[in-house]
């Protein structure tokens, strides 16, 4: 019966040209398999990038609300919107508040500046989407004493 | 013998590529581990990083635009000491100067980064001769929130955030074996960053409980025959970061980035050396939810022999 020939590892490895051909084999398919997925052979430019999101409008809790973005979601400029409410509550005195959230990263970006247009409508600018991926823009507002009267969570994907 | 020498002394200082931190963070180094015959090791490196994307939770990757630009400088001084033989302890302190550009704004912002502290115990030495047997290293270390990250951050571009904004313990352990003119190592690396309270913008508090850090580093070096004062080194790894979880959001998701490395080592006599790294985040895949970068460094070692 023919003895079946055992490679032992030290043997393989006294063979040091097959080693060189295995271990350089080796690394070049396990570099291949990452390479595979690799960012820069697969990747979009940011300014093909942008939400397309123009307006969108609804109503909760009797309170209706048209967001307009003056300067659409973009990952190359500041952007900005318009926040006009239709309500019968008194907002004198109330707060709006804007975030913006990436709820994956669970960080957000740099402080957004609210200005109030008249008693129910706000512009929201200095919106800095710092990186692509799923964002929320979060906006509380809060009336005199700082109580929530109204929220509303929008979400924009770039 | 001068082959050991410098295998031995370019190996002394072994670093991790330096990473941007996944979300925001000024690029960090590694610890700098002593391998050779030396009491202590004194370094001092310039890096210049740049963020050159980000993917998203799909791992689809999108390349900033040459009106969005990331860049960093580092300055950092870093001090490894042997103790007892098999003991060593070390201590990172970088300045990191950052600027953002979007569009017409342009905006910078320079300060200290995250400093980094550590210890070394030799588990597995190599008491005797041995072809394949590596010696082995544990670590312990940990980063300390010295610097602004995304939580703190008020500037409109993000250039004060220079650091990852948890105090961040780890423990690793690094296998480093040479033979004839190659040599090759292994680091991996646990962490888990401390939960810690930030105060938004709008006053409120927020809880942040991030997940644990994993990383690794697979790297070989050769130093040419006729040139044995020369070393030529290649690593690739994956760095890992768990979802963070908020007293007041849902819960993040995990990141995940490939570093690849290509260094160049030249000893200038026992005591100096130089070493020129490039780091590139954009090459190796898959990547989720993470910023990438390309960092060229330059550290000068000096180390006094025992």
């Amino acid at each position: 019966m023919p003895r079946r020939k055992k490679l032992s590892l030290q043997k393989l490895f006294r063979n040091k040209a097959l080693l060189g051909r295995r271990s350089t084999l080796l690394v070049l398919c396990v570099v291949f398999c990452i390479s595979c997925q690799s960012p820069l052979l697969n990747h979009k430019k940011a300014d093909e990038v942008q939400s397309g999101v123009r307006a969108r409008a609804g109503c909760q809790s009797a309170t209706c609300h048209v967001l307009e973005w003056l300067d659409s979601p973009s990952l190359s400029n500041a952007s900005s919107f318009k926040l006009q409410l239709m309500t019968d509550l008194v907002l004198e005195g109330a707060n709006l508040k804007v975030e913006l959230w990436m709820p994956d990263h669970g960080h957000g970006s740099a402080p957004v500046t609210v200005t109030r247009v008249n008693s129910h409508e706000f512009i929201a600018s200095e919106i800095y989407f710092i990186m692509p991926g799923l964002w929320e823009v979060r906006m509380v507002l809060t009336d005199n004493i700082g109580q929530i009267v109204w929220e509303l969570t929008e979400d924009i994907r770039l | 013998m001068t082959r050991f020498l410098v295998l031995f002394c370019i190996l002394s200082l072994w670093p991790l590529p330096i990473r941007a931190a996944s979300c925001c963070g000024a690029g960090g180094g590694g610890t700098a581990i002593i391998l050779g015959d030396d009491r202590s090791l004194s370094a001092f490196g310039i890096s210049y990083s740049s963020v050159i994307g980000d993917t998203d939770d799909r791992g689809e990757a999108i390349f900033r635009s040459d009106k969005n630009k990331d860049y960093s400088f580092t300055a950092a001084v870093q001090h490894t000491q042997v103790y007892k033989s098999f003991w060593q302890f070390g201590l990172r302190i970088p300045y990191v100067q950052r600027t953002r550009e979007l569009n017409n704004q342009n905006s910078s912002a320079s300060g200290l980064g995250d400093l980094l502290v550590y210890g070394a115990h030799e588990a597995w030495p190599l008491e005797y001769y041995s072809k394949w047997k590596p010696r082995g290293f544990i670590i312990v270390q940990c980063e300390a929130p010295t610097s602004p990250s995304v939580y703190d951050s008020m500037s409109n571009l993000g250039d004060d955030i220079r650091g990852y904004g948890f105090w961040r313990p780890g423990v690793g352990v690094f296998l480093a074996k040479s033979r004839g003119a190659w040599d090759a190592s292994l680091r991996a690396d646990i962490k888990q960053p401390l939960a810690r309270e930030f105060q938004l913008p709008s006053g409120a508090r927020r809880t942040v409980a991030p997940g644990p850090n994993l990383d690794g580093v697979l790297s070989v070096g050769y130093s040419p025959k006729t040139m044995q004062s020369l070393r030529y080194g290649l690593s690739f790894g994956p760095s890992y970061q768990a979802a963070k979880t908020f007293s007041d959001a849902a819960s993040s998701r995990e990141q995940l980035l490939w570093n690849l490395g290509l260094s160049f080592g030249v000893l200038l006599s026992r005591i100096h050396s130089l070493q020129l790294l490039y780091n590139d985040q954009t090459v190796l895949g898959p990547s989720y939810n993470s910023i990438l970068a390309r960092t060229t460094s330059l550290t000068y070692e000096y180390r006094l022999p025992l």
